[in-house]
């Protein structure tokens, strides 16, 4: 499928069927990724963004589950927060990258801050909903086997919303890559999303398709990457709904 | 002192509701007493409040002001140690993410060292008849089964009172029948005390020395009907006996009236 499309595709530019400036034939984007991986520099570029969204999610997951597990079992907390979550989750995170850039400039810093504030949402809000849709009876079978506060949340909690963290720790990682890539665009001049905006300024547009296309392998092998580790490190009756591709 | 009595309620009040709304009383002037080594069965119509009064006993709802509920001679606030509960929907109940064991093993955990604890549910488990499904994950077994599992988890602890707030209501007649013989069994083998809520009028007799009629909102109990059939009773004889049927004449005139 993937293939045919790649063979039209180059036959269209060839023949000079589709005339359209800047469109490169396959063959043309194939030989510069050749060269950019060659010069070592396409895989520079992919460590840093591979490096900044693994980082920055790690960072995200971590905050959102310890946040989300608080407010998820604290009505109290969780009244009184979520009026404010639901006008700030509203704001795309896209949206804070010109205040992001005033306030730490064109710098990692920049760009690590705005892949960990988007990537906190989906995290949050979901071990949120895992935590609060646990069934009573088992929060009493915690009490009734006199587990500790701690205890409870380790062995019962915890395990009950996994699925439900999960599918959140998913969204977060694929919105983390995009907002790495984003702030790379515009600020951190680094990584894959500079690769494109340098590309495109030096006029070459199959390098711009490379950096293109290795965004959209990252991605998948990010995703997938996250239901291997799922696979391997969970009991297969939890990661169900994580583990569908 | 050995003939202090396991539960002591005198006027218990309880009362149901969210924390805001309006309240309602459910039991009001509750009171009776459970030996030691007793088995006594509560039973009345749905919605009564034996699932209020059963909470109450293990300390996970909160009496009104005034009620005295004892276990073990203290005042009952959160759930008193000795006393397991098992509860009506075992589905709920057992943690899916764990196997057989574990879930037998959970309130064991960072009490007793691991030798003591493996053999602690190895026993619980032979109880139950449940030996061999240690490594089997809870969704791999019927009903019965993983209520066997709960009632396994209860006796892990050792527990002094066995609460079981309609453990074979959702089962059918033969697998219930089977369970209740296996109760019967774990009830003379281990000498608990046990407090066992049911729709069943029969069930109630056949496990009871003892059967509490809640009726009237809010409840009280309006019969105590004592069941004189001899121990260890088995499903056909015992079901036959003079006594079995005078008892179960009496509970059915006291809840349906005459
Ligand atoms: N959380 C609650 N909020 C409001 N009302 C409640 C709550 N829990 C129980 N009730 C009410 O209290 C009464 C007693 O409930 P309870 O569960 O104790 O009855 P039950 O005798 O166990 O019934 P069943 O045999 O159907 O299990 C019922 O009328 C029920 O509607
Ligand atoms: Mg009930």
């Amino acid at each position: 499928m993937l293939l045919a499309l790649a063979v039209l595709w180059e036959v269209l530019v060839r023949f000079k069927v589709a005339e359209i400036q800047f469109l490169p034939a396959p063959s043309e984007i194939a030989t510069a990724a050749q060269d950019a991986l060659a010069g070592g520099e396409l895989l520079g570029r992919i460590a840093h963004t591979l490096g900044v969204t693994i980082l920055g999610w790690g960072i995200a997951s971590t905050i959102g589950v310890a946040l989300g597990l608080l407010l998820g079992l604290s009505p109290l907390a969780y009244r009184y927060s979520m009026t404010s979550f639901e006008v700030t989750r509203a704001i795309p995170p896209i949206t804070f990258v010109p205040a992001a850039l005033l306030v730490f400039g064109f710098s990692l810093k920049m760009e690590l801050v705005l892949v960990i504030y988007g990537g906190i949402w989906p995290v949050l809000i979901n071990t949120i909903g895992g935590v609060r849709s646990i069934a009573p009876e088992l929060r009493d079978v915690g009490r009734m086997l006199r587990l500790s506060r701690l205890e409870t949340i380790r062995k019962v909690v915890f395990p009950a919303a996994l699925p439900a963290i999960l599918v959140g720790l998913r969204l977060a990682l694929s919105l983390c890559l995009v907002l790495a890539i984003v702030a790379e665009m515009v600020g951190n001049p680094a990584g894959i999303g500079n690769g494109l905006i340098s590309a495109r300024q030096a006029l070459q547009p199959a390098l711009m398709f490379v950096y293109v296309i290795v965004a959209g392998l990252l991605g998948v092998a990010l995703n997938a990457g996250l239901r291997a580790s799922a696979r391997a490190l969970l009991p297969g009756n939890v990661v169900k709904d994580v583990a569908a591709p | 002192m050995a003939n202090d009595p396991s539960y002591e309620c005198r006027g218990l009040r309880a009362d149901v509701g969210s924390r805001r709304g309006p309240r309602r009383l459910v039991l009001d002037d509750v009171s009776f007493e459970i030996a030691k080594g007793e088995f006594v069965s509560i039973m009345g119509r749905s919605g009564v409040g034996k699932t209020t009064l059963l909470r109450t006993l293990a300390g996970l709802h909160e009496a009104s002001a005034g009620s005295v509920v004892r276990f073990d001679g203290q005042p009952v606030s959160g759930p008193p140690d000795g006393v397991s509960l098992v509860f009506q929907d075992y589905t709920s109940s057992l943690l899916p993410w764990r196997t057989v064991a574990k879930n037998v093993e959970l309130p064991l955990e960072g009490r007793l060292p691991t030798e003591e604890r493996r053999s602690r549910v190895a026993e619980a488990l032979k109880m139950v008849g449940l030996a061999d499904r240690s490594d089997a994950q809870p969704h791999e077994l019927s009903g019965g089964m993983q209520q066997r599992v709960q009632i396994a988890r209860a006796l892990a602890s050792q527990p002094a009172a066995l609460l079981m707030d309609e453990p074979f209501g959702a089962l059918d007649a033969l697998t219930k029948a089977d369970l209740e013989d296996q109760l019967l069994e774990i009830f003379a083998a281990t000498g608990t005390t046990v407090v066992f809520v049911t729709h069943d009028i029969e069930e109630a007799v056949y496990l009871s020395d003892r059967v509490l009629v809640l009726d009237g909102t809010p409840a009280q109990i309006v019969a105590e009907i004592p069941v004189a059939s001899p121990r260890p009773r088995t499903q056909m004889l015992t079901r036959e006996s003079s006594e079995f049927l005078e008892a179960r004449h009496r509970v059915h005139e006291v809840i349906f009236g005459t």
